[in-house]
């Protein structure tokens, strides 16, 4: 816990994380008194690291969480990047903690080391994406393939089913990117008088989305919905649209839901629909994990996308929006993380 | 020189006189259709073909080759697409060319000042990055500090510019890793200070900068060609330019005619970290959201521009204009592609072969060899 | 030795390159079993015969035979047929390991294309062991010595069974013990039946090592006799004695005003400080052997690589030279040696190499007066006769001459003028013509009162040309010859003996002037 606030670096998540210790050392004085009484139990936390704010927020619900189920949680930094995250697997491995919860960043590279510590008998919880292999405990995630289908369905519904529907892709080759892709097409099939006019991919770059949606718009085409995938390409996309001054803009579906794209809906009059990718859904990690430790049986795979809370975010959006935060919180992250908490995280505005 | 105008000569016969599939060059039968020949004779007529207009084009006066030549590929260029993709000409479309080629020119015209002196530099990518994050923090709360937070900017593209140029010249660093290595600290100080959470936001106030302008013309391409102008005239007419091309092609000699070559290295440099900068400011207010990743395609982007545009890694080769134009090639047929609304991975496919046959079509005219 | 029994010979050799003869007539046997020495004054054409021996160009006219056969020499044929080389500059990969390099272009391999590593290894250890030489197959050759380059080069030689081996001045690159083990390796080889060509110019070890010496002298044989029957004193009259050509002579100058002084220049650790004076309208000729200093010395006073420790003086006051711009302000210039490295851009017009030095002159408010930079450039190429007389031509396409005057109007057309002008071999790869030329503009520079520092390897031009002679060797000035007292004998029994050698034969009484 200690290492994670170091990590966090502010002054008061270090300040509280020192205050929690020190209750946790009570806690314990008092335990010990009663022998065979309830185990600490450790995971290990490897993250994404914090690199972007999606994964700042999956960390901090993490922490929250573990501090609520009194599990001791042990950070381990991914730095962004898989090769780099390699070497923290196998060192969280070799501290033989009751479980771990990793956030892959290779899918590949991430399965030998997950077999190891499964072989050691560490429970091994996967956060948000999976590996190539089916030897892990628990897999918790949202399915994109099954949650952009509400998305695509109200879309095409609030294009009649008929009209020019602009789409920029994701990255290729990416897990997520074709999940998102097959529920998306699954749903469009269904409908022939939709023409899907393909802009391109963006590969998760809001610049580049804006760029290539802007180029679609001043083609002239007139498109009556709009599709990106992912939160990155739905926002470059509606700037476009409100650079262009398109109006009315055309409904759009596909992004992850942020408080960013839901301000730039409500601010401009635009109907968005997004899914939810959400940070939060570590605290569902981090749960399972503390399961698994005690030796309960878990599921093999959670749905993030079936759990009532993290629902479709269909308009109207209002009631989702919180101006008082930046851009960057997902939505529901409130939920979990005080002011004080998303302060430190720089989500207050 | 004669064995070599003997050789000239026979090339030049054989083009024109011999059956077109002698010289042991005979072209695969790749149809497999009715006749064998065939195939060969359309072979033989397309390598003649190439091959008249290619020694055509060289038997043009070198000013004709270096001025006309471009003029004359653009305004091919332009024709092509007005068959391929009409939809190129409509204002709105030339607004959003306008609007995106004012940050690649920008990038564009510091990365070619870095190639004459033999340098690269892949740092203008997180350059830009660092002034949008800038921006985006310094303008949080309220607009005050908007001018303040530009400064800024050019300061940090500066530093990183002298930074890489020291690298360079003083410590013998390649090129290519002072300026990746640059690119690394400079990512990694915007995680310090973020937290991996670049909050905040793009003031309003920046956004005409790119947004508007004088008809269709965006005020940020009306910056970017004034900036080019400058560039043109003085790497042509002034002395810093022959100072530039001077190291770029042999910094001994320079050194000798007590030219500082460290001292020019480090501008070249500081002028492209400063563009990038401006170019980095100019696409936050384009873009108009915090994207901490604004800079990603720009470096290879700016290389490849200034390469189409006839510069060379080697040093001391090629025109800012040329880049100008390269940079204009480029995002013409990324433009062209997207309208289109081909297959993202068969527009990936056409862009490739285009600029393939761009870059080495520009090459063997300016090398003047055809062999 | 006759034809039949050499292992290569040369019949009748003729080389030019555009103008410049560079070979006539020559012709050479090289036997088995003999260490054959070619001799000569720089630029008498030992190289070009080695390039032509090698396959590495082709003669104009005449033959090489081989085993008395006419053979048609590329650099591939001529490996076939046993003839190897050792050059100065070991051709070797610095990159690749030394059994890599052994086996460079020749790898060993079974079928399959798949190569035959044992085989490689017991070849080269082989060859290596034949020579004496303690090398690993495995050690990366950057790390080696220059010695043990050549050894390796030596040993891929005789892997590819070479029978001829030249050896391209290697005393040049080599001294002391490694070049003592460097002759025991080809005497050796000589004993194992090797015919071996040895070029140098250093007269010792031509006795030491040669049986029979061939001497070149403006690109002709002018004696190939038995080493026994000659002595130094017969190589040293044959080596000189070139002519330059009719000049009239330059009436010998006032000498009443020094414009630069040297004082205690440190020019390298183990050498002794240079310290002379130069005269307004004086040419103060520099000759030793390459290698000698002089170019080092050029440096220096050109501030391109500054002096350990000394004080230069221009007119009496003590100026800077830490970087070529205070040498430029202190009225110094050095027209280099390697004029297409170091004195010329060659991808630039002629106009922009002759402006380059002129810049600041040329520019207002940093741009360069277009008007002024064609005037300085119209008017350097008509006083310096560039031919053609076009400014806008890329400076490459001219020839070696006309470069060399391009480089002299860079430096002379610049204002004011420079009152010290320091030429490094200013007429090496240049034509006769363009050579006259240079001379007269040396006149001209003395004529207007410069002083001028003329290196040269060519004697006959040093003497023609100086008022005054220092000789240098190993780094140190070892002599200094006045007018009357200028002989190509004196100054290369100087540059090749050093200082005693001379002292002694003039004590003597052996004075050959």
């Amino acid at each position: 816990m200690s290492r994670q606030s170091v990590r966090r670096g502010s002054w008061e998540t270090g300040f509280a994380a020192v205050a929690a210790a020190l209750l946790a050392l009570t806690a314990c004085g008092g335990s010990s008194g009663t022998p065979g009484g309830t185990k600490t139990y450790t995971i290990a936390f490897i993250s994404q690291g914090t690199s972007n704010s999606w994964a700042a927020q999956l960390d901090a619900v993490a922490s929250k969480a573990a501090k609520a189920d009194g599990v001791k949680l042990v950070y381990f930094n991914g730095q962004g990047d898989a090769t780099k995250q390699l070497p923290e697997i196998d060192t969280a491995i070799a501290q033989k903690p009751d479980a771990i919860v990793l956030v892959p960043l290779g899918g590949a590279a991430d399965t030998g080391p997950v077999e190891r510590a499964m072989s050691q008998g560490i429970k091994v919880v996967l956060c948000d994406s999976t590996i190539t292999s089916q030897n892990y405990t628990s897999l918790v995630t949202p399915h994109a393939e099954t949650a952009a289908v509400p998305l695509a369905q109200w879309l095409a519904d609030k294009m009649n089913h008929q009209g020019n529907l602009l789409y920029i892709g994701g990255l290729p080759g990416n897990t997520t990117t074709i999940t998102y892709d097959q529920g998306f097409n699954s749903v469009m099939q269904k409908y022939p008088s939709i023409h899907i006019i393909n802009a391109g991919n963006a590969n998760y770059s809001i610049s580049t989305a804006k760029q290539l949606a802007a180029t679609a718009i001043a083609s002239g085409k007139t498109f009556t919905g709009a599709w990106g995938v992912g939160g990155e390409a739905v926002t470059g996309l509606m700037q476009a649209l409100i650079d262009a001054k398109v109006n009315p803009a055309p409904p759009i579906g596909g992004a992850a839901a942020t408080n960013g794209i839901l301000r730039l809906a409500i601010q401009n009059k635009m109907e968005v629909a997004s899914l939810q990718f959400p940070p939060t859904s570590s605290q569902v990690c981090i749960d399972t994990a503390y399961k698994a430790a005690k030796g309960e049986t878990v599921p093999k795979s959670i749905n993030i996308s079936d759990l009532p809370q993290y629902g479709p975010i269909l308009p109207p959006l209002d009631k989702y929006y919180k101006p008082q935060f930046s851009d960057d919180m997902y939505v529901g992250t409130d939920s979990v993380l005080t002011v004080d908490e998303l302060k430190a995280l720089n989500l207050v505005k | 020189m004669k064995p070599l105008d003997r050789t000239e000569a026979r090339s030049q016969l054989s083009t024109f006189a011999a059956p077109p599939n002698q010289g042991g060059r005979e072209p695969r039968n790749v149809s497999g259709s009715s006749s064998p020949r065939n195939p060969v004779r359309t072979a033989g007529v397309v390598r003649l073909a190439y091959e008249s207009v290619a020694s055509t084009l060289l038997r043009l006066p070198p000013t004709v080759r270096g001025y006309g030549l471009p003029i004359g590929t653009s305004l091919l260029v332009a024709a092509v697409v007005a068959v391929v993709e009409p939809g190129f000409y409509r204002p709105a479309n030339l607004h959003v060319v306008m609007q995106q080629y004012a940050v690649l020119g920008l990038v564009t015209l510091g990365q070619v000042l870095v190639l004459l002196v033999s340098g690269i530099d892949l740092s203008v990518g997180a350059v830009m990055n660092a002034a949008l994050i800038t921006i985006a923090l310094m303008n949080h709360y309220n607009e005050n500090l908007l001018l303040v937070s530009l400064v800024l900017c050019i300061l940090i593209g500066a530093g990183v510019g002298v930074t890489n140029g020291l690298l360079v010249s003083l410590r013998d660093v390649p090129p290519f890793a002072a300026t990746l290595g640059m690119t690394a600290c400079v990512q990694g100080a915007i995680l310090v200070y973020t937290k991996g959470i670049p909050a905040g936001n793009i003031p309003t106030a920046l956004r005409p900068i790119a947004l508007d302008g004088i008809g269709i013309v965006p005020y940020s391409l009306l910056i970017c060609l004034a900036i080019g102008l400058v560039v043109i005239v003085f790497l042509s007419r002034g002395s810093y330019g022959r100072t530039i091309y001077a190291v770029g092609r042999s910094a001994e000699v320079a050194r000798r005619v007590g030219i500082s070559t460290t001292a020019v290295r480090v501008s070249a440099y500081t002028l492209c970290g400063v563009f990038a900068a401006l170019a980095g400011i100019i696409l936050s207010a384009y873009v108009g959201y915090v994207d901490p990743a604004i800079g990603g395609t720009y470096n290879l982007q700016s290389i490849a521009a200034a390469v189409v545009g006839g510069v060379s890694f080697i040093g001391g080769e090629g025109k800012p204009a040329g880049a100008l134009i390269g940079a204009l090639f480029l995002l013409t047929v990324l433009n062209v592609t997207t309208l289109s609304s081909l297959n993202p991975f068969t527009q990936l496919i056409v862009q490739g072969v285009v600029m393939l046959v761009a870059v080495s079509l520009f090459h063997l005219i300016k090398r003047g060899s055809f062999a | 030795m006759n034809v039949e029994r050499a292992l290569v010979s040369a019949r009748g050799i003729y080389k030019h390159y555009g103008g410049i003869r560079a070979l006539a007539d020559v012709s050479l046997d090289i036997g088995s079993a003999e260490i054959h020495a070619l001799v000569g004054e720089n630029g008498a054409g030992k190289s070009t015969l080695v390039k032509i021996m090698t396959g590495a160009e082709k003669q104009d006219a005449g033959q090489v035979m081989v085993d008395g056969r006419e053979a048609q020499l590329t650099p591939e044929k001529a490996r076939e047929l046993g003839i190897g080389a050792v050059y100065q500059e070991p051709s070797l990969i610095p990159a690749m390991t030394v059994l890599e390099n052994v086996f460079l272009g020749w790898e060993q391999r079974f079928g399959l294309g798949l190569l035959d590593h044992r085989r490689m290894r017991r070849e080269a250890a082989a060859a290596l062991d034949n020579i004496g030489a303690r090398i690993h197959l495995e050690t990366e050759v950057a790390t080696l010595s220059v010695a043990d380059r050549q050894l390796v080069e030596i040993a891929r030689a005789l892997v590819q069974q070479a029978r001829v081996l030249i050896f391209d001045e290697p005393s040049a690159v080599l001294s002391g013990v490694e070049l003592e083990r460097i002759f025991n390796v080809i005497k050796e080889l000589r004993s194992h039946g090797l015919g071996i060509l040895y070029i140098s110019h250093r007269l010792a070890e031509i006795f030491e090592l040669a049986d029979r010496a061939t001497v070149l002298k403006d690109g002709r044989v002018v004696a190939s006799r038995p080493v026994n029957e000659l002595t130094m004193e017969d190589l040293i009259h044959l080596m000189v004695g070139r002519e330059i050509g009719a000049r009239h002579l330059r009436p010998e100058a006032a000498r009443d005003r020094i414009v630069l002084e040297v004082d205690k220049l440190a020019l390298g650790q183990d050498r002794e400080p240079i310290s002379f004076e130069l005269h307004a309208g004086e040419v103060l000729g520099l000759a030793g052997l390459v290698g000698s200093g002089r170019t080092r010395l050029a440096n220096a006073l050109g501030g391109i690589r500054p002096a350990r420790a000394g004080v230069v003086f221009r007119n009496g006051r003590p100026v800077r030279l830490k970087r070529p711009s205070d040498a430029m302000r202190a009225g110094i210039v050095v027209i280099p040696e390697d004029r297409k490295r170091e004195g010329l851009i060659l991808g630039h017009s002629v106009r922009e190499n002759l402006a380059l030095a002129s810049l600041k002159e040329l520019s207002t408010i940093g741009m360069v007066s277009a008007k002024a930079e064609r005037r300085l450039a119209s008017e350097a190429v008509k006083v310096f006769a560039v031919r053609p007389p076009a400014i806008d031509v890329a400076t490459g396409t001219l020839s070696g001459g006309n470069q060399q005057k391009v480089v002299l109007g860079k430096w002379l057309v610049r204002k004011p003028s420079a009152e010290v002008v320091v030429l490094d071999e200013p007429t090496r790869g240049v034509d006769v013509g363009a050579k006259y030329e240079i001379y007269n503009l040396i006149d001209a520079l003395v004529a207007r009162g410069s002083g001028v520092v003329l290196i040269s390897s060519e004697l006959p031009e040093v003497i023609a040309m100086s008022d005054r002679v220092l000789v240098m060797s190993a780094g140190n000035i070892v002599g200094e010859l006045k007018r009357g007292e200028l002989s190509e004998e004196r100054i290369l029994r100087l540059a090749v003996l050093g200082r005693e050698h001379e002292l002694a034969a003039s004590e003597g009484g052996g004075d050959a002037a």
